[in-house]
């Protein structure tokens, strides 16, 4: 047996393991919490309400509210805690490859500041409360804050001829820079000390505002996006050899690095607008992937949307159980646990960035 | 398949890099480009091979305009060995080799098994089957460049361009490499450094200085003391190796 067919099997088992353990995790996903649900029970209400009622034995629960608390509160977070988790490894992984820079994430092209902005300019100033303008809340703003700063960042790095990875990674700096000093220049004049703490939070990251009423379009863009990605696998592959052996190979990069990037951009801005800030999560799981099954796009993007969801299941478990009374950021937390990863496979001897 | 090269310029930003250059390679032939550095061979070259637009001229491999060609098509029949292989990421040598089949890919479409029967016939006839589940980034100087050039020949091109193939390699592998080459049944335009090598390797030579061919004919025609120092600013001499029996140059 070669080696391509030894990789192919061990991705199997990698994207088998990871279903299992993905759906064990969604079980203890919903039976966590501030109210403790026993994990058979959990998964009874589950079945009961995906098969719609038709495997209904829900005679051995013992307390009728667990299943709102199931159904209506925890499911959807964890639903939401996979969306963003797959959503922000397929961000990064996309990006790393199209800016040819292992540091890249999803945030690169200035995405987190220009989001900031715009869920502070919401929070703090606002719209009167009637125009229409006011309707749209938080999230619209988070995401055309987000949309706004990739677009200037990618105007920026087109001046003066050829966009190249250096250029856009200068724009990104700089109008992080930028949108950050005008973020802080509110929160500064603001002077409102409700509006700040919510603008903190935000910053933070959090998926306690999930409800089902949120999932569709998320789920709908995320999924959109995974399904493109996958028919782009032999386009990212050539790109990660650089520009000149990708238009020898018979492939322009220039239009699909900006295709790449706007769609990227979308994404994450759609996933900022829901869950504010949560970093660390589109950096490290492609690199640990990476490191597990080499940089052919072929294993390696299935296995960090998988890995991502089932990190970003987890992360949320525990910032609810880590603290007894009160709920931890889950931005606070992917960081803390993401950091130290990081720092551990940089100091890793032989790690290449995907060998 | 020829390529002819008519009168052709190129300018990046406001320079003119390459004026009014001529140049002409027949099918099965050998031939090489000297010249000083920042002459305009590499940027002649990226002509060919479009990653540079000529201002002026045409280039014609085969019946076609080069300019006509897409992307695509041109890499099904033009195969390009450039100077840098600088990637951040890793590949096992098989999937870099099997990066060279990604012309004749549509958009889903995988790697079948004419394509690993391609590639392991590449990995032998490059020396390279010992080490192909080695990562790229783990590779001498000299083992890159082979497996550049190896995945340029599962491209299967008809045509190769070599942007000075044996910089920084070591006597065996500058040979191997140039060996492997000369014995390719297709035409092959390549800029050279090493004037002893381009003498012995290759069919027909142009010298270019300036961004003009100062003299073109066989090696040994254009191989004189004369031609060296007004390329080089070096003098030299020349004579004839008694063990090559091909011309050969003694820098002074």
């Amino acid at each position: 047996m070669n080696r391509i067919d030894k990789q192919r099997k061990l991705f199997y088992i990698c994207l088998l393991l990871f279903t299992v353990l993905i759906i064990f995790s969604i079980g203890i996903g919903v039976a966590v919490g501030q109210v403790a649900i026993p994990l058979k029970e959990s998964f009874q209400i589950l079945l009961e309400n995906l098969s719609g009622g038709i495997v209904n034995d829900l005679s051995g629960i013992s307390s009728n509210s667990y299943e709102s608390i199931i159904w209506q509160i925890r499911f959807p977070r964890v639903l939401l805690a996979m969306l963003t988790g797959m959503g922000l490894s397929l961000a990064g992984a996309v990006m790393q490859t199209t800016v040819q820079n292992p540091l890249a994430d999803p945030y690169i092209l200035g995405i987190s500041s220009g989001a900031s902005l715009g869920a502070t300019f919401a929070i703090l100033i606002g719209f009167g409360g009637t125009s229409i303008l006011a309707q749209f809340g938080l999230s619209f703003w988070a995401f055309l804050g987000a949309v706004t700063a990739a677009l200037l960042v990618l105007l920026l790095s087109n001046i003066h001829g050829q966009m190249n990875s250096i250029k856009l990674i200068l724009s990104g700096m700089v109008l992080n820079a930028l949108f950050t000093a005008f973020s802080n220049f509110i929160i500064y004049i603001a002077n409102d000390a409700e509006g700040i703490r919510s603008v903190t939070f935000w910053m933070m990251g959090s998926l306690a505002g999930a409800s089902w009423s949120k999932l569709p379009l998320l789920a709908t863009v995320v999924l959109v996006c995974l399904l493109f990605f996958l028919t782009q696998i032999r386009i990212l592959n050539i790109m990660l050899l650089g520009d000149e052996s990708a238009v020898t190979l018979g492939v322009n990069l220039k239009f699909y690095r900006k295709l790449y990037l706007v769609i990227t951009s979308i994404l994450t801005g759609v996933i900022v607008a829901n869950t504010g800030m949560i970093g660390f999560v589109g950096l490290i799981i492609p690199h640990i992937v990476r490191g597990i099954v080499g940089s052919n796009h072929r294993y390696f993007l299935p296995l960090s949307v998988f890995s991502g969801s089932l990190f970003m299941v987890w992360c949320d478990i525990l910032s609810r159980i880590i603290l007894p009374t009160v709920e931890l950021p889950i931005g606070i937390l992917t960081s803390l646990i993401g950091a130290p990863l990081f720092i551990y496979i940089f100091v890793k001897k032989g790690y290449e960035f995907g060998g | 398949m020829n390529l002819t090269i008519d009168n052709v310029s190129v300018s990046i930003g406001s320079q003119q890099i390459v004026q009014d250059v001529s140049l002409h390679v027949r099918q099965n032939q050998f031939v090489g480009l000297i010249g000083p550095n920042g002459c305009g061979k590499s940027t002649l070259l990226k002509s060919v091979s479009k990653l540079l637009e000529p201002k002026t001229g045409v280039i014609t491999l085969g019946d076609e305009n080069v300019q006509d060609l897409s992307h695509k098509q041109l890499a099904k029949i033009l195969g390009v060995v450039g100077q840098f292989h600088e990637v951040n990421f890793d590949f096992s040598i098989r999937d870099m080799l099997l990066l060279g089949r990604s012309p004749y890919k549509g958009l889903m479409e995988r790697d079948n098994a004419l394509d690993y029967e391609i590639v392991e016939k590449v990995l032998l006839q490059m020396d390279l089957e010992k080490m192909a589940d080695r990562s790229f980034l783990s590779l001498s100087g000299g083992e890159k460049q082979r497996v550049i050039l190896g995945r340029t020949l599962v491209q299967q091109p008809k045509f190769l361009v070599l942007d000075e193939p044996t910089n920084h390699l070591d006597i065996k592998h500058q040979l191997s490499i140039l060996r492997t080459v000369a014995s390719l049944p297709i035409g092959v335009l390549a800029a050279l450094h090493d004037l002893n090598l381009a003498a012995r390797f290759t069919d027909y030579l142009y010298a270019m200085k300036d961004g003009r061919i100062i003299k073109e004919g066989r090696p040994e025609e254009v191989l004189t003391e004369a031609v060296i120092q007004e390329l080089y600013e070096v003098e030299c001499r020349t004579y004839i190796n008694p063990i090559s029996g091909k011309k050969a140059i003694e820098f002074l």
